[in-house]
């Protein structure tokens, strides 16, 4: 069980203490801009209970991988499926895996480029926004993995503050909208609990950079307290969406979130969406950065080729895929398509991966010959 | 360097296409919009106050009447009577004329929400008469134009506590929500000086009647809570007869005028009956006294006490009064309906189920008011 | 130099010690290239031939008449050799020498050569003149407050004053020599027991493998040992204030002294140590911290404030707010380019006056600067060449840049407006966010010596925001800065600090 193992250089290892960065940079991203239309369409005036039991799904999710993850020494997925299934369906289920990554990616790219065009430039075309993202995601993960972590750090201490400006929407909520407090049923409770979770993809990457960090016995802490974040701030912007729209003003709103910051101003700024829409350039970066990483260094790790060349082949793929899919389809089409398999490649697949690992464990343990 | 410069190609490729430039001296800025309603059927009038920057020109502001019969026509219509191009992200106000208010504003609004330019925070409002001469007063004080200061003159009153709310986002928020409804102030042109009097009290997106801005007070008073508001009332002078420490005639004296201020108030709206629509309210209320007609013996308690009943009696009285005039417009801008929705759930007030609840409504309403002493001298 | 001498030790092995003295004038005259500024002065004592050899300007003219000569020409004994003279000349530094090459090469650095005729070895005497400054004020790091002294151009002077800044023989000093064609000497010095073994040797390798012809200045020297060749930011520190390097030794970085060159190098620096000054540190640590805080938003101003007005007076006129949007329109509707060629052109109009004024002496200088701030803006204000708003922003957003105490800093945050203008005029708001998000980035990416150039932003040290970005009071910050790796972490006993005594004890 031991044999998947994955060596990591001790400079470009990391502590746990930027594994919550990237988990939390991660998840957050293009999702929160419209989650709570999103979940208010499935459980209305009752969506932020559906957010906190997202939340209390996320945090089982987190453990079961963490768990996953300590049945080896320092392995990643790739390690562990291939001491699970072998060398050819490791190699396909990775594959897949990377390819949902994109998938996830490109949705993002397209979203932020619609934001873009929607509250910015109308005329502004998808070529360019995505030329300056992708742009930055490449200058970044040439950096190296030091790079990435770091611009998933500095990126989120650059955009956290735009919590606090959620304060001004915050008196405007009117409180007579959270009540009855038991108005939808369990089962729309779910339904919005499991939309939820389509936004808050990501927390996949603990089980690709375990190997890179140094003490591993901090990366539970870490990742719970990633996750938990993400589930507050989801919360939060869920919740106070719903004090702030009434019920059918919500569900018109695309983007309730940056709606919300329609309302902002100072005196030496008139109005404050603009710079939070600019700025949101900032949240869905790191994301971005973290989602080509992943997927180059997963090729890298299939396909044993250079990690350069893999990312330059994945970025002129993003670039050429947004761009025509522009055209061709509905962004939302992508979009489900990414939420729908990242909810079974992120919220199921760590289930059923854990129980083969303890199954064949005990079983190997019965034969003899296991080591551990 | 060979990638270098396949990198420079290809940004250059990428690149070349610019977005649309908005340079700020080539743009009409519309500050101020008026829709009015012809008497041609279908037809609209509107009235854009927009400022446009011209080196020869000291005046900045400019108001340009257009006819279409849409809102984006209008728009169409007024930009083939102005060189700039007109840009509508620094509107500040919408004011709709009386009969466009009257026959619903959100044909008009719509565009305007959709839009991502617009600001919420743009206000609307109503004029007593056409939009066009209110905006074609040309007394706006030391404002930039007509826009900027209706604009402040709405806001100043927002902050003062005489005016609710009426930015865009609240009243698409209160349209939406099948039970509350808007509330904007009514602009009237006065010696060509536009000032406030009225409020206009919406059913939906239209307007159903008119409350004066004292009436407003109530409104404010049941809705939400004052922080620092002022009122002013007529007391019968009756229960103080006997405190009075003049030497007047008190036969001549038709009541007593009290004005306070510094008020605050907190109001708490209880469903007591959902089957019967019953509701109760108790509003609790601090001020100071600031001003009295008469001369009153503050110092003495009991006068005090009796004063504050007399303050109760009297608002409860008004604002019951006031509740039964919204009541006959069918409109709720209080928001009974929320409160009601609280009990009941939002599934249950679908299809305009409240609007035939709320003439039925049955309010009881408890105001306790506490008279703090009042200033340096007694 | 090594290629001169060896050509001339060819020539010079036909025949050795002893000559005469034509012999030896001659063979020296070879070396030199028949120059004329060799010298020889023949006397004759004992009924001996003696010749003393030395070039003109390169030695102290008073030691040569007052201390060798005199002593010299009063031998009494008979059997005259070098011997006898090293005897009794009163002088220190005198070799004996059998290689016409060394002497040839002692000449050079300042030595007087006595030979008798006929003898076996001839003298050298090191009695060298070196021109140079004498130790002034600091002018390009001016403070206010503390230590004026500043270093020269000489490595011997310099060096004196380090070691009596820090006399402690924990103070290491090594000598490289760089330079294949012009030699020049290099000292890196660090204090032993603080330095980081890693950083020293990453400077000192770095040093020895350079393979160039010369090193101009220092300056040179960085940008030729620097991590990031390509990059706009100034990546190891420059200082002419000892106390300055001081400062940074005492916290466990290296430090490399240039013969030649009145900077010295300090590394591993962080984007922060651009932005201090010691000034900070003999303020008393709030005045620092807020001296600190302000330089930085002065950066962060320098390069956000003209390309915002650029982007939000071409594409982004709804973030105006309404109380300046008439004043702002009614200043641009007279000038007749856009926004970004009106900034591009101001800014411009600034850096040709900086030019300008660092290029002519100081008096005209002075001069320029005022004739190109007032007349110069008053008229493009007047002429309508550009918006009287943009002259503010403009010269607040130089003037920012102007407190970077580091030249190459302020010069970096200066030119990077630039492109960020351009962004601005062409992508506005999202234009600018590329530019910034590129920045961040490339900061991430840069290393000093090895050393994250961010910490301790990244990775974060948050004891060593003591001292970069702010300063904290002494009874709370007693470590040196974790990012350079200091072998012993603590400045101080942090328990004695922080006793603290009851009221009135």
């Amino acid at each position: 069980m031991n044999q998947a193992h994955v060596k990591i250089k001790p400079n470009i290892q990391i502590t746990a203490f930027y594994l919550f960065f990237i988990i939390h940079t991660m998840q957050i991203g293009a999702g929160i801009m419209g989650v709570p239309q999103i979940i208010y369409k499935e459980s209305k005036n009752n969506a932020w209970i559906s957010v906190l039991i997202a939340g209390v799904f996320l945090h089982l999710t987190i453990f079961v991988m963490v768990t996953l993850l300590k049945q080896y020494n320092n392995a990643d997925l790739f390690a562990i499926q291939k001491d699970v299934f072998g060398k050819w369906i490791s190699r396909f289920l990775g594959t897949f895996y990377i390819l949902y990554v994109l998938t996830v990616t490109s949705s993002i790219l397209l979203n932020y480029t619609e934001v873009v065009q929607v509250f910015i430039f109308p005329k502004m075309p998808s070529l360019q926004i995505t030329f300056f993202l992708l742009f930055l995601a490449t200058y970044a993960i040439t950096g190296g993995f030091r790079v990435v972590v770091g611009s998933a750090y500095l990126f989120f201490f650059l955009t956290i503050w735009l919590v606090f400006s959620l304060y001004e929407p915050v008196r405007h909520v009117d409180w007579d909208h959270y009540f009855p407090l038991s108005q939808a049923t369990p089962k729309e409770l779910m339904l919005g609990a499991y939309k939820t979770t389509f936004s808050v993809l990501g927390l996949e990457v603990l089980l690709f950079v375990y190997p890179f960090i140094s003490n591993k016995k901090k990366v539970p802490i870490a990742a719970h307290l990633a996750v938990l974040l993400t589930t507050i701030l989801t919360f939060l912007v869920t919740f106070i969406s719903i004090g702030y729209f009434s019920g059918p003003q919500l569900e018109e709103q695309i983007w309730p979130t940056l709606a919300m910051f329609k309302i902002i101003q100072f005196s030496i700024l008139e109005r404050f969406d603009f710079i939070a829409v600019a700025f949101w350039g900032f949240v869905i970066l790191p994301n971005i950065i973290l989602f080509i990483w992943l997927a180059s260094y997963g090729a890298k790790r299939l396909y044993h080729v250079k990690q350069k060349h893999a990312l330059y082949v994945i970025i002129i793929l993003l670039y050429a895929f947004t761009n025509f899919f522009e055209y061709r389809f509905n962004i939302n089409t992508i979009t489900d398509l990414a939420a729908n398999v990242g909810f079974y490649a992120v919220f199921i697949y760590p289930y059923f991966l854990l129980l083969i690992v303890l199954v064949k464990k005990k079983f190997t343990k019965g034969q003899g010959s296991g080591t551990k | 360097m060979k990638r270098l410069t396949l990198l420079m190609i290809c940004s250059v490729l990428c690149l070349t296409s610019c977005v649309e430039k908005k340079y700020l001296e080539q743009i009409g800025i519309v500050t101020a919009v008026g829709y009015d309603m012809l008497d041609e059927e279908g037809w609209l009038e509107g009235t854009h106050v927009l400022f446009q920057f011209d080196p020869n020109q000291a005046n900045v502001s400019q108001i340009i009447t257009t006819r279409a019969k849409t809102a984006k026509g209008l728009i169409n219509d007024a930009s083939l009577k102005t060189s700039k191009k007109l840009a509508s992200g620094q509107l500040r106000l919408v004011l709709f004329g009386d009969k466009i208010a009257k026959e619903g504003v959100m044909r008009l609004l719509d565009t305007l929400a959709r839009d991502a330019e617009i600001a919420d925070m743009m206000y609307i409002a109503v004029s007593e008469t056409t939009a066009n001469q209110v905006l074609r007063a040309n007394n706006f004080e030391d404002a930039a134009n007509i826009g900027t200061y209706l604009h402040q003159l709405i806001q100043k009153n927002i902050q003062d506590e005489k005016v609710p709310q009426s930015t865009l986002h609240d009243f698409l928020h209160h349209y939406y929500d099948r039970s509350s409804d808007p509330v904007v102030p009514i602009l009237n042109e006065e010696n060509s000086k536009p000032t406030i009097r009225n409020l206009a009290v919406f059913r939906g997106d239209q307007m159903v009647g008119k409350i004066s801005a004292k009436e407003g007070f109530h409104l404010k008073l049941l809705k939400d809570r004052f922080e620092s508001g002022q009122l002013e009332m007529v007391i019968p002078q009756e229960p103080f007869i006997d405190d009075k420490e003049s030497d007047r005639h008190y036969e001549e004296v038709q009541g007593i005028y009290i004005n306070l201020g510094e008020l605050s108030s907190d109001t708490d709206i209880q469903v007591v009956s959902v089957d019967n629509i019953e509701f109760n309210v108790n509003i609790n209320i601090t001020a100071r006294v600031l001003e009295l007609s008469e001369a009153v013996k503050m110092e003495d308690d009991k006068i005090i006490k009796k004063l504050e009943e007399t303050i109760d009696k009297n608002l409860e009285q008004q604002t019951e009064e006031l509740i039964q005039k919204l009541q006959e417009m069918n409109s709720d801008p209080v928001g009974f309906g929320l409160k009601y929705q609280r009990k009941v759930g939002p599934k249950a007030m679908e299809n305009d189920k409240w609007r035939e609840l709320y003439p039925q409504m049955k309010v009881k309403i408890n105001i306790n008011t506490k008279i703090l002493r009042s200033g340096i001298i007694n | 130099m090594r290629r001169s001498r060896r050509k001339s030790s060819n020539s010079s092995s036909s025949s050795s010690f002893p000559y005469t003295i034509e012999e030896i004038h001659q063979k020296l005259k070879d070396i030199f290239h028949q120059s004329p500024d060799l010298n020889m002065v023949e006397y004759t004592i004992q009924q001996k031939k003696v010749a003393i050899f030395y070039i003109t300007y390169q030695i102290n003219k008073v030691q040569l008449n007052k201390s060798l000569l005199p002593p010299l020409l009063k031998i009494q004994q008979q059997n005259l050799d070098h011997k006898v003279i090293l005897n009794e000349i009163p002088l220190g530094g005198g070799e004996a020498q059998d290689n016409i090459d060394k002497i040839a090469s002692n000449l050079i650095h300042g030595s007087a050569c006595v030979y008798v005729e006929q003898d076996e070895k001839a003298l050298t005497y090191l009695i060298p003149e070196l021109e140079q400054r004498s130790i002034s004020r600091a002018e390009n790091e001016s403070l206010v407050f503390g230590p004026q002294i500043s270093f020269t151009e000489s490595l011997v002077s310099n060096l004196n004053i380090i070691r009596w800044r820090m006399d402690t023989p924990d103070l290491e000093v090594k000598k490289i020599i760089v330079g294949e064609r012009i030699p020049t000497e290099v000292r890196v010095i660090y204090l032993k027991s603080l330095a980081d073994d890693e950083n020293v040797n990453t400077v000192q390798q770095r040093i020895e493998e350079l393979k160039v012809d010369d090193v101009l200045d220092s300056s040179v020297l960085a940008q030729l040992i620097e991590d990031n060749s390509r990059s706009i930011f100034p990546q190891i520190l420059q200082t002419e204030l000892p106390d300055r390097l001081c400062y940074a030794l005492k916290k466990g970085k290296v430090g490399v002294v240039l013969d030649k060159s009145p900077n010295v190098l300090i590394a591993p620096s962080t984007v922060f140590s651009f932005l201090e000054t010691t000034e900070d540190v003999y303020m008393r640590w709030n005045m620092g911290s807020f001296a600190r805080i302000l330089r930085l938003t002065a950066m962060v101003l320098s390069i956000l404030l003209t390309p915002a007005y650029v982007a939000a007076l071409t594409f982004h006129y709804e973030v105006i707010p309404s109380s300046m949007l008439v004043s702002l329109g009614q200043s641009r509707a007279t000038v007749p380019f856009p926004p970004i060629l009106e900034a591009l052109l101001l800014e411009i109009l600034i850096e040709l006056l900086r030019e300008a004024g660092a290029r002519l002496p100081t008096k005209v200088g002075q001069t320029m600067g005022i004739v190109g701030g007032i007349v110069l803006g008053q008229a493009a204000v007047k002429a309508g060449f550009t918006s009287n708003i943009l002259i503010i922003i403009v010269a607040l957003s130089a003037l920012s840049s102007f407190t970077a105490p580091s030249y190459l800093m302020g010069t970096a945050i200066r030119i990077i407006r630039f492109p960020t203008i351009i962004f601005a005029g062409l992508w506005g708001l999202v234009g600018m966010l590329f530019v910034f998000g590129f920045l961040i980035i490339h900061l991430l990416r840069l290393t000093s010596i090895g050393r994250p150039y961010l910490s301790p932003i990244y990775p974060l040290t948050i004891k060593d925001f003591n001292d970069s970005i702010i300063r904290l009071p002494a009874t709370i910050g007693n470590t040196r800065p974790l990012s350079n790796h200091p072998k012993d972490k603590k400045a101080y006993s942090e328990k004695k600090a922080k006793k603290k005594k009851d009221i009135d004890e």
